[in-house]
């Protein structure tokens, strides 16, 4: 192995040891699945280190790692055993919002179930522009769409958010 | 109500773990990965390669102006179909200096109705110049019209000089046969134009002429000249040898 792919191996493990936990978070509140967001991220890095070369402006790596990843995500909702499990039904157990801890479990619980009623592109729209915080430009160029389509996909998936939300009565909750 | 989306996603995102990745072991699969990936694109081309070889060779063998050479053919037989056969050796010229055509190789399948017409009248207008062309000055010669069946034209006619006529049957077909020649007044040559004629001068019949000839082409030339009274002489054996070799089946 030359000293240069050594030296970009070193970038890599560095950015890949920086990147993990952030990218995590973005999986997780894409798939909402702790083990599938584990494995979308390793895949992601995978596929970033095969492009690694390629990846010319190391400053723009932390996007490229997001438009990865979420490749790999719509790619996995893509897969016929994806489709065919169904993520949204009821669970029996919730906890009972009596307690500020309980109440924020409950919390979490019904926004996870909310967000995952929203069709996967929306889902990415409203997670890159409302948690992310990316620009519309920017999130028009990481899911590889226009502006407009930006736009409409975000409106549409916080109408859908507020419906869902405000029928299990979470927006006071989460306004308090 | 962003704001609360905003906070509710933070709420949820805090909730992942992030298991502890190996950055190394991420190498050494994205590594094999590409070795896999390499591996199935090689062995891709090595079949599609293989099987365009293949495709090639079984075209290639499967078509017969490729495996065999096309037999020579006048505008008027490309329509006829040939089938190969066993065939007996080329007999060896007499006379000649050139080895003669290649006898037996070939069988040409029944004339078609329109076929025998065309025919009919090439054969009619090549003898007329080739008698125009042979016959010493003096001689006249009658219509040659001819007739054809599936396998042959054939047609009747004399050749009149100012002694008398000479009666000519001639018989043309395409099936390479060619008289055997037995006997000290038979002789076989070889022509300039690769025919080997056959002339017999003295056949059991009393004042009669056989000619017999093969072209390299498969056309088999036959004609059968009798006389009624003594005379000199009819034609030169060149001519009749020149006559021999004047039409194509």
């Amino acid at each position: 192995m030359s000293s240069r792919d050594r030296s970009e191996n070193e970038r890599f493990h560095g950015f890949a040891d920086r990147s993990t936990r952030p990218l995590t978070r973005l999986a997780y509140l894409l798939c909402g699945d702790q083990h599938l967001a584990n494995d979308l991220v390793q895949n992601c890095l995978i596929r970033l280190y095969q492009a690694w070369p390629k990846v010319a402006d190391k400053d723009t790596a932390d996007a490229y790692a997001r438009k990865v990843l979420l490749r790999c995500w719509l790619n996995e909702r893509r897969r016929p055993w994806r489709r065919a499990e169904a993520r949204d039904g009821e669970v029996p157990d919730r906890p009972a919002p009596e307690t500020d801890i309980a109440r924020g479990v409950h919390l979490k619980e019904v926004f996870r179930d909310a967000l995952a009623q929203l069709p996967p592109r929306q889902r990415a729209a409203v997670v890159l522009r409302y948690w992310a915080q990316h620009s519309v430009t920017e999130t028009a160029a990481i899911l590889r769409c226009s502006e407009g389509n930006v736009k409409s996909q975000s409106a549409r998936g916080l109408a859908a958010l507020r419906t869902a939300l405000s029928t299990m009565n979470a927006l006071e909750e989460l306004r308090s | 109500m962003t704001e609360d989306v905003t906070r509710g996603l933070s709420l949820l995102a805090d909730e992942a773990e992030p298991a502890p990745i190996d950055s190394h072991a991420v190498v050494a699969l994205a590594r094999a990965r590409t070795g896999r990936r390499r591996a199935v694109i090689a062995s891709a081309s090595v079949t599609l390669a293989t099987v365009a070889v293949l495709a090639l060779t079984v075209t290639a063998l499967r078509s017969p102006t490729v495996a065999t050479p096309a037999p020579t053919t006048t505008a008027t037989e490309t329509a006829t179909e040939t089938v190969t056969v066993t065939g007996s050796p080329a007999p060896d010229a007499v006379n000649g200096t050139q080895r003669g055509p290649a006898i037996g190789t070939e069988v040409r399948m029944p004339a078609t109705p329109e076929e025998r017409a065309a025919r009919a009248t090439r054969l009619q207008q090549e003898l007329r110049a080739a008698f125009d062309r042979v016959l010493p000055e003096g001689w006249e010669y009658s219509t040659f019209k001819f007739a054809c069946d599936p396998y042959g034209c054939w047609a009747r006619g004399s050749i009149v000089d100012d002694a008398e006529p000479v009666d000519l049957m001639v018989h043309v077909s395409g099936d390479y046969s060619v008289s055997q020649c037995y006997g000290d007044t038979c002789t076989k040559k070889v022509m300039p134009d690769g025919t080997l004629v056959a002339l017999d001068t003295a056949m059991a019949e009393p004042r009669s002429l056989g000619v017999d000839s093969v072209r390299p082409d498969g056309t088999s030339f036959s004609i059968y000249a009798t006389w009624k009274k003594d005379r000199d002489g009819t034609l030169t054996d060149e001519q009749w040898r020149a006559l021999g070799s004047a039409v194509t089946y």
